[in-house]
């Protein structure tokens, strides 16, 4: 199957889309790194977004979450215009992402890491005299959150970062190659743990390498230079020539 | 004609000499990153040296020779600046050569005073370009035309050697990227001494010429380094086109246009605007710059390569119980000193130096909560505490003498200030954002003699008040300032001054200053336990994790320029109420309350004691005016003694120096040994000796404030 | 198409009793307390064209920085004709004639073409292989008509040609080239290939780290596998691509 009829797919069905870009352009001076990029992803998908390096998958990824302005087209997020929110706008409204390890506070415990996401959520429920001045040991409902997260998730790693994704109770998960400069068995560790405990939330998975997402993904989308190559199934992917001949370059 | 030929000239002559000072700022700034404050005091140095040079030459040769031999001079102490204190610093974060570089603003301004007097002299210059020619029925000044000819011609070279030399290229490569100089095999590091070097002269040079124009005074390096910041601020930090024009523009602003004014354009504004804002239109001009093209006018923007800050926390060996008890102990301790004043200690020593401790480590707390909590160097702190100071004395002075109000309503107004401030500032980053609050707190400095000249202006022109009705008031009593100034501490005209009462305990009587002593730890005990309690709520979860990483606060769905806006709004707060105690413990106040120089200090203050800490500063504190204490009482008098007694049976009881109130010089040397040697300021000694101890040492656990140990 | 008979190893430069020009050995590397490196041993010969490959985050351009000094190996060595240079900042090992194409190129956006390359001339390596300025835009028929652009006005293409005229300019006998055709239309990888194999053919040896596995492939005669910070796989272009199980594994590239 080629791109145009992948997209098209899912434009015809794409009204109930708790995310989606119409025609995303991104330059960088000349360059454009995302180039008309439409996709929709409906509540509850696992969506990947794989490519080879240098496709742009980063730059969507910034785009949807609002690291990186967009140059043209938009991103709606559960029916609404999110082209021109900041970030934390974003987060408001129920996205999350997730950072790399040697991104996390360093110099936070575990716990106050957690907490400083759970506590994001329940910023509307104290006044400001409140929030300056009682201790955060003394917010039950933050410290509760707190407790049931790290009671369902072993702290290492990875784990960390993703009980503090999961604290702020998303409808939208961002991952940005959660598993770059993991062994095998830490890979296959961080993907369990992603399936297990975030199967309720709809996922966008933007990963390097297609092996990994093939078993998880509902859908995949495969970017190749700022372009959607294809998108389809992971069957379909799997068999598509454009794909493979984009990965490998056209060697064989 | 609009401007008069006469003062353009002035204004292109002054403009030369800032051009001058503005252009070795700028590039030293563009290449090392290195916000250098003693740039004012190589200006400085240079006309005294010339002073010393011309002197014994004499007459007109001895200028010509200075005018060759002092940036000479000058240029080798730079060399020597960059050389042994600013490399050890290369990798570390601009805020410690802001304290650098304060620290050899005191060393030099002292060793000035102590060399050359504290009067101010006149540098003779030669006949030849001294008095005034006419041309076409005007007048012009000889010297004028010297200063634009000779600074034009160094400007022009200096411009033509970095365009057209392997010295000049490698020098704008390295203000660009300064790595990858390094990776091309170009030894860029040794460029550095060079241009710092150079950049010396060039001050010198500047502080020559202008000596010629308007003599030699102590304070004539603090007093240009500000102005040189605004233009290379104006020009774009690291543009040596931008210094220049920026220099010339600013000369020709104040000289041509704003002190005379523009008398066809005054139907615009209110009659006489101009000259009464001068001196404050260039903070306005500074700040909407740094607003709108932050970048400056002929810079461009470059990426911050900052190390980062050294928090005191990291350095942390004391369990917390065991430093929660040494608090306790030292509030005691505190708590009991005026009891033993005037018999065990004397009692200048509980009363002036103790109380000012006190309000200076408010002081330097509020500062820490913003500086150490969430990453912003404000260099404008002294408009807090100027507020605070002002806006107390005022209300006490002319509508109610309760210290509570007075107290309560200059809080108030600092907080709001500091609220508008933030808004503005916050959004632009790093070495600007000190430079906007710079720019903030000059423009109140400045403000601070005018205000009454504006009030009397203002109901000059409007119906809304006639002058009659100032008659007696005093809002902020222009350069004199405010004195007898008297309150009490109660509301309503119901409450207890200090003076009128004692607090008898035992043998000792408690009243006036040493009450006040209880006032002043209270308002700090207090501080402390506020901030502390805050940094522990959801807010200071979320200060903590700024510090951390800002991007990853963002993405849980917090603004952390909110947060950082009211964290500098708080750190207003008590900053300003800082300034209020020590309105209190004064008889007046007067416009040195907002001078740049105490946002230095408090700098200071902060970073001697330990970033990021609440106790930090207040250690601080103690040290900073200690040391002063000491050195003043213990260090000078014997120096003094030394030289006498060196120099007495030499028969040269006139060269020995006056050593008397230069404390400055042996503090301004402890901070440049301490920048280097202890950045992480004095609560990481107890880590430090641990570590030359040949044995193992516990203090308790090394943890954090909070849970540290969990699940790590 | 294949790597060897076109460019490399035949034309080997005689080497010193086969001590290689440059080699790693069990180098532990990285950033604070990260590390990055582990126990990595690499070594490529005179004249060579060496790529290293590797998913994001493997370690491909820490590697880059331990050999040109940016970063230091906290055990094991780095050695360059037999001189251990574990210890050298970047500006000694440029000396040496090791010279680095940075992956953003780096390019001094306010300087004009020519100067930056009359900059590099007054760096590098003086025994190394250079170019002139003039020889150096000889080759790089797109920079002669913008000599007096700024580096900032130039594109993508132009940047990676400027950068690559710089190193050799500054006199390399091993360059260093970290993604040069990241971000560059396909047209221009051709060129920037062409260019490769032609500094090359001129005797400096390449030490390439590439995204795109097909560049890497076509250009060098031998390639090094990092997963994790170690090399996992070494072997000619022909192995590599019929080896499934590497490409698979620790590329991601094949389907």
């Amino acid at each position: 199957m080629s791109a145009g009829d992948a997209r098209s797919d899912r434009d015809s069905d794409g009204s109930e889309a708790i995310l989606r870009t119409d025609g995303l352009l991104k330059e960088f001076g000349n360059f454009a790194a995302i180039d008309d990029v439409s996709i929709a992803v409906e509540p509850g998908e696992f969506r990947s977004v794989i490519g080879p390096n240098g496709a742009g998958k980063t730059t969507l990824f910034n785009l949807i979450s609002g690291a990186l302005s967009v140059t043209e087209g938009t991103v709606t997020f559960q029916g609404e215009d999110i082209t021109n929110l900041p970030p934390e706008q974003r987060i408001r409204r129920g996205m999350a992402r997730s950072f790399q390890i040697s991104n996390i506070f360093g110099g936070l415990t575990v716990r106050e890491n957690v907490r400083l996401a759970a506590q994001a959520l329940h910023r509307e429920e104290y006044g400001l005299r409140e929030a300056l001045f009682r201790p955060t040991d003394r917010y039950d409902g933050i410290n509760d959150d707190t407790d049931r997260i790290l009671d369902r998730i072993g702290l290492a790693g990875v784990a960390e970062e993703t009980a503090a994704v999961l604290a702020t109770e998303p409808e939208l998960v961002l991952f940005d190659e959660p598993t770059a400069g993991m062994g095998p068995e830490e890979t296959q560790n961080t993907i369990d743990l992603i399936e297990e405990v975030l199967v309720d939330q709809t996922l966008i998975l933007v990963e390097h390498d297609i092996e990994l997402v093939m078993d998880l993904s509902d859908r995949i989308t495969v970017l190749h230079r700022g372009e959607v190559l294809s998108e389809g199934t992971p069957e379909e992917i799997a068999e598509d020539e454009a794909v493979r001949d984009a990965y490998l370059g056209g060697m064989t | 004609m609009v401007i008069g030929i006469q003062q353009l000239l002035d204004g292109l002559t002054v403009g030369m000499g800032y051009a001058l000072i503005a252009a070795g700022l700028s590039v030293i700034f563009g290449v090392m990153y290195v916000i250098n404050f003693a740039h004012g005091e190589l200006y400085a140095l240079g006309a005294y040296f010339a002073l010393s040079v011309s002197a014994p030459i004499g007459g007109g040769a001895g200028f010509y020779v200075a005018l060759l031999v002092a940036p000479l001079l000058v240029g080798v102490v730079g060399v020597a600046i960059e050389r042994f204190t600013v490399r050890p610093l290369y990798d570390r974060n601009p805020l410690y050569h802001i304290l650098l570089t304060f620290g050899l603003v005191l060393l030099i301004n002292d060793l000035i005073i102590i060399g050359w007097g504290p009067q101010p002299q006149r540098l003779s210059r030669p006949d030849l370009i001294s008095g005034t020619f006419e041309v076409a029925g005007a007048t012009f000044s000889r010297y004028a035309f010297f200063i634009m000819l000779f600074g034009g011609g160094v400007t022009l070279a200096v411009w033509a050697a970095l365009t057209y030399t392997r010295y000049g290229l490698i020098v704008r490569a390295g203000a660009q990227d300064r790595r990858m100089v390094r990776n091309l095999g170009i030894d860029i590091d040794r460029y550095y001494s060079l241009v710092f070097g150079v950049g010396a002269a060039l001050a010198a040079l500047a502080g020559v010429v202008l000596a010629g124009r308007s003599g030699v005074a102590t304070g004539m390096g603090s007093d240009i380094i500000i102005t040189a910041f605004v233009i290379v601020v104006l020009g774009g930090l690291g543009s040596f086109k931008g210094a220049v024009l920026g220099g010339l523009g600013l000369g020709v602003l104040q000289e041509s246009i704003i002190r005379p004014g523009i008398p066809e354009l005054n139907w615009l504004l209110v009659p006489r605007i101009f000259p009464q804002l001068e001196g404050m239109i260039i903070f306005v001009l500074m700040i909407i710059v740094l607003l709108v093209r932050p970048q400056g006018l002929f810079g461009s923007e470059f990426e911050e390569e900052s190390g980062e800050l050294l928090v005191g926390t990291d350095g942390g060996v004391l369990a917390p119980d065991l430093r929660y008890k040494l608090g306790l102990g030292m509030i005691g301790l505190l708590a009991v000193l005026p009891v033993l004043s005037g018999t065990l200690l004397p009692s200048s020593l509980v009363e002036g130096l103790v109380i000012r401790i006190l309000y200076w480590g408010l002081f330097a707390l509020a500062l820490d909560f913003v500086m150490g909590y969430t990453g912003l160097v404000s260099l404008g702190h002294a408009l807090f505490w100027g507020l605070g100071a002002y806006v107390s004395a005022t209300i006490l002075m002319n509508l109610t003498e309760s210290a509570f109000v007075a107290a309560f309503v200059a809080v108030l107004v600092g907080a709001a200030v500091a609220w508008v401030v933030g808004y503005l500032s916050i959004r632009v980053h790093g070495v600007y954002f000190a430079m906007i609050t710079l720019a903030f707190a000059e423009l109140f400095h400045n403000s601070l003699t005018r205000i009454d000249r504006w009030a009397v202006g203002f109901c000059e022109t409007t119906p809304v008040c006639s002058p009659e009705d100032l008659q007696g008031v005093q809002i902020t009593g222009g350069s004199e300032g405010l004195f007898g100034i008297s309150q009490y501490y109660g509301i309503g005209g119901v409450g207890v001054r200090l003076d009128e009462i004692g607090v008898f305990l035992g043998p000792v009587t408690l009243t006036g200053d040493l009450l006040f002593y209880y006032v002043a730890l209270g308002t700090l005990v207090a501080s402390f336990f506020l901030t502390r309690r805050i940094l522990n709520s959801p807010f200071g979860a979320v200060l903590k994790g700024i510090r951390e990483n800002e991007e990853r606060v963002r993405f849980l769905g917090y603004d952390p320029t909110v947060y950082k806006r009211r964290a500098f709004t708080i750190s207003g707060a008590f900053a300003t109420m800082a300034g209020v105690l020590f309105t209190l413990n004064s008889v007046g106040v007067s416009p040195a309350a907002a001078d740049w120089f105490k946002s230095g200090e408090v700098i200071v203050i902060v970073i001697l004691g330990g970033l990021g800490t609440l106790f930090g500063p207040i250690v601080g504190a103690f040290a900073f005016f200690g040391l002063e204490h000491l050195i003043q009482d213990n260090l000078l008098g014997p120096l003094q003694a030394l030289f006498t007694v060196v120099l007495e049976p030499l028969g040269q009881e006139g060269l020995v120096p006056d050593f008397s109130s230069r404390w400055r010089l042996a503090l301004g040397a402890l901070f440049v040994l301490f920048v280097i040697y202890l950045p992480r300021g004095l609560i990481s000694v107890p880590e430090k000796l641990a570590g030359y101890l040949p044995w193992e040492v516990s203090f308790g656990e090394p943890v954090g404030e909070d849970e540290r140990g969990e699940n790590r | 198409m294949s790597g060897e008979d076109v460019h490399g190893i035949e034309r080997d430069e005689p080497e010193r009793d086969g001590e290689p020009l440059l080699s790693l050995s069990g180098v532990d590397a990285g950033y604070g307390e990260t590390q990055v490196l582990r126990d990595l041993s690499l070594s490529v010969r005179e004249g060579e064209i060496v790529s290293l490959v590797g998913r994001n985050g493997a370690g491909k351009t820490t590697t880059l920085r331990t050999i040109n000094g940016i970063l230091h190996p906290t055990t094991g060595t780095v050695t360059f004709r037999g001189e251990d240079i574990s210890e050298f900042d970047a500006t000694e090992t440029a000396k040496r004639g090791i010279s680095l194409v940075p992956e953003q190129r780096q390019i001094f956006p306010e300087l004009t073409v020519l100067e930056n390359l009359q900059l590099a001339a007054h760096g590098g390596a003086d025994d190394a292989y250079s170019v002139s300025v003039e020889e150096a835009l000889g080759m790089f028929e797109n920079l002669q008509d913008r000599t007096g652009n700024e580096g900032s006005s130039l594109s993508g293409g132009e940047q990676q040609m400027l950068a690559i005229a710089r190193a050799l300019v500054a006199g390399a006998d091993l360059m260093l080239l970290d993604e040069p055709t990241e971000g560059l239309a396909p047209y221009i990888v051709e060129d920037v290939m062409e260019i490769i194999a032609d500094i090359n053919d001129r005797g400096i040896t390449v030490l390439l780290v590439e995204q795109n596995v097909q560049v890497g492939l076509e250009l060098a005669g031998r390639n090094y596998v990092i997963d994790q910070g170690e090399i996992v796989w070494e072997g000619s272009s022909e192995e590599l691509r019929d080896n499934r199980r590497v490409l698979d594994r620790y590329l991601g590239v094949s389907v």
